[in-house]
């Protein structure tokens, strides 16, 4: 486990996505290909809108449609109808940029860094291609390529510290998404719960740092349905696990190695003076 | 594995001397380059004399590349050896079990309260220098019951890492399997780890350095010494 230095939670950049805005117009997913230079996927057949399936190491950000079943109630003039319908909620989706990022803290060459802004980057000349960071991320986001090396989000760092917004925040036709900085969408997700809606990203458990760079919000019955099944509220728990293991096994190997090895040299002087009696 | 030969007789045969060597070789490796996977900010010192030669040979510049390249290095090598430690076991325990030499566990078949007994009675004699009474010493053979226990120790460990290694390696995991397998792996190790520390502070303890001398020469031990540390042993040699 590699030690790092994040910037503050409280600094830095931050977006929040309002899914409540999103139309699924795929627009952020076509503009991160393009400004990254991403090879395109082949769209395939599946019964569902999203496309590709996943996140892949060319396809940073993907826009998932979760259908959901809702009922509708259409007030006629002289009674009232429901109807049981499916609701297809498009849910713009990327590297979730945790402000102590388990995959930068996992990955053994130290090739994920953070930026000043918080942007969570895989340097991929120095990626080994060991899978670690995949392990480590509580979203699943990193992906291997064909080079064998993993690939994501960059937070487009290269935009930010150009003074541009990144590629998706900046093509959404329905602003989605408020890019700004962490303090300011933290308020903005204050007001948003104020206002009886809900938000993911704020209150995490430590072992993302206790906040991600890219909070979700909506409606309550929205965010009810779509959260639970995009983003985990309980980290990994083998990861957690490994985590007090390795803080607690290397030291508690050493403290036994050394006092055996006191318990050899007492029992070595021990023998000496009675091979001279 | 044992012939009683003149005033000596042998413990380790000369298979088991060289399967031994090889695994002290390979588990050595193993360990070395899995601590650079484990924690690198603690033994990046090992990375750098060969990280440095391997970046530059891949044109990388040496101050940035050199972990890069090293610990790269070290992961094919810990993959590598630990597929050459897996057929070293399988093909030396086979020969083992289909040939009927396992020994290790002769003394497990012993009541639970004498297994208790001797163990108590050999960490005092291991660690206070205490004697070991009579009727105890007189029922140790081949292998005394902490190093069974401790053999146990090791299968256990070593199934759990080769396993996991082997599905890390060569299964398309998902991203929650492969966070499972990186765990039971790390278990393993500490377990083998826990092993090691016990066996090694066995083997360098002054009781048993002749039985070290033996392991790296010639696989006997003097009869007298064997005589007064494993004398159910020798008991069994001689009705043989």
């Amino acid at each position: 486990m590699v030690k790092m230095k994040f910037p503050d939670m409280n600094e830095g950049v931050a977006v929040v996505v309002d899914l409540d805005k999103c139309i699924g117009c795929r627009a952020c997913q076509i503009a991160c290909q393009e400004w990254n230079g991403r090879t395109p996927i082949k769209t395939q057949f599946s019964p569902t809108f999203t496309n590709p399936q996943r996140l892949e190491a060319n396809a940073w950000k993907v826009v998932f449609f979760k259908e959901l079943q809702a009922t509708k109630r259409i007030a006629l003039q002289e009674a009232q109808a429901t109807l049981e319908t499916v609701e297809v909620v498009p849910v713009p989706y990327n590297c979730l940029h945790c402000v102590e990022a388990p995959c930068a803290k996992a990955c053994p060459v130290g090739a994920i860094k953070a930026s000043p802004e918080g942007a969570i980057v895989i340097e991929a000349s120095e990626c080994i291609g060991c899978g670690y960071c995949l392990a480590a991320c509580p979203y699943d986001v990193p992906r291997r390529g064909s080079d064998g090396k993993y690939y994501k989000c960059t937070f487009c760092v290269d935009r930010i510290q150009a003074k541009l917004e990144p590629a998706c925040v900046s093509v959404c036709p329905t602003e989605v998404f408020t890019f700004t900085s962490m303090s300011e969408a933290v308020k903005i997700a204050e007001k948003v719960k104020e206002d009886g809606r809900k938000v993911y990203g704020l209150s995490l458990d430590s072992y993302v740092g206790g906040r991600v760079r890219w909070i979700f919000v909506a409606s309550k019955d929205k965010a009810d349905r779509v959260f639970p099944a995009m983003f985990p509220e309980i980290p990994r728990n083998s990861n957690i696990i490994r985590e007090y293991l390795n803080n607690i096994g290397l030291p508690g190997l050493g403290l036994l190695s050394l006092i055996a090895l006191a318990i050899l040299v007492l029992s070595w002087i021990r023998a000496k003076r009675a091979s001279k009696h | 594995m044992s012939s009683k030969v003149d005033d000596k007789v042998e413990i380790a045969s000369l298979s088991y001397r060289i399967t031994h060597t090889l695994n002290l070789i390979f588990i050595l490796i193993l360990i070395i380059t899995g601590l650079i996977l484990l924690a690198l900010p603690w033994f990046a010192w090992i990375v750098y004399p060969f990280g440095v030669p391997l970046a530059t040979l891949a044109g990388l510049s040496p101050e940035t590349g050199a972990i890069t390249a090293g610990v790269q290095f070290a992961r094919l090598l810990h993959r590598m050896i630990g597929i050459l430690w897996g057929v070293t076991i399988i093909v030396y325990a086979s020969y083992v079990v289909l040939t009927g030499r396992v020994m290790l566990f002769d003394t497990l078949r012993k009541p639970l309260r004498e297994q208790l007994r001797e163990a108590n009675a050999l960490v005092k004699a291991y660690v206070f220098g205490s004697e070991i009474p009579m009727d105890i010493k007189r029922g140790i053979g081949r292998h005394n019951v902490l190093a069974s226990y401790l053999t146990l120790l090791l299968i256990f460990g070593v199934l759990m890492v080769s396993l996991s290694g082997v599905a890390i390696v060569y299964l398309s995991l998902t991203p929650e399997q492969h966070r499972l397998m990186l765990l039971i792996h790390d278990i393993g190790f500490y377990i083998i780890m826990i092993f090691l520390v016990g066996h090694l502070f066995a083997v360098f303890h002054p009781k048993n350095v002749i039985l070290l001398n033996a392991m790296f020469g010639d696989g006997k031990v003097p009869l007298e010494w064997a005589k007064d540390e494993m004398p159910a042993y020798i008991e069994k040699l001689r009705k043989a």
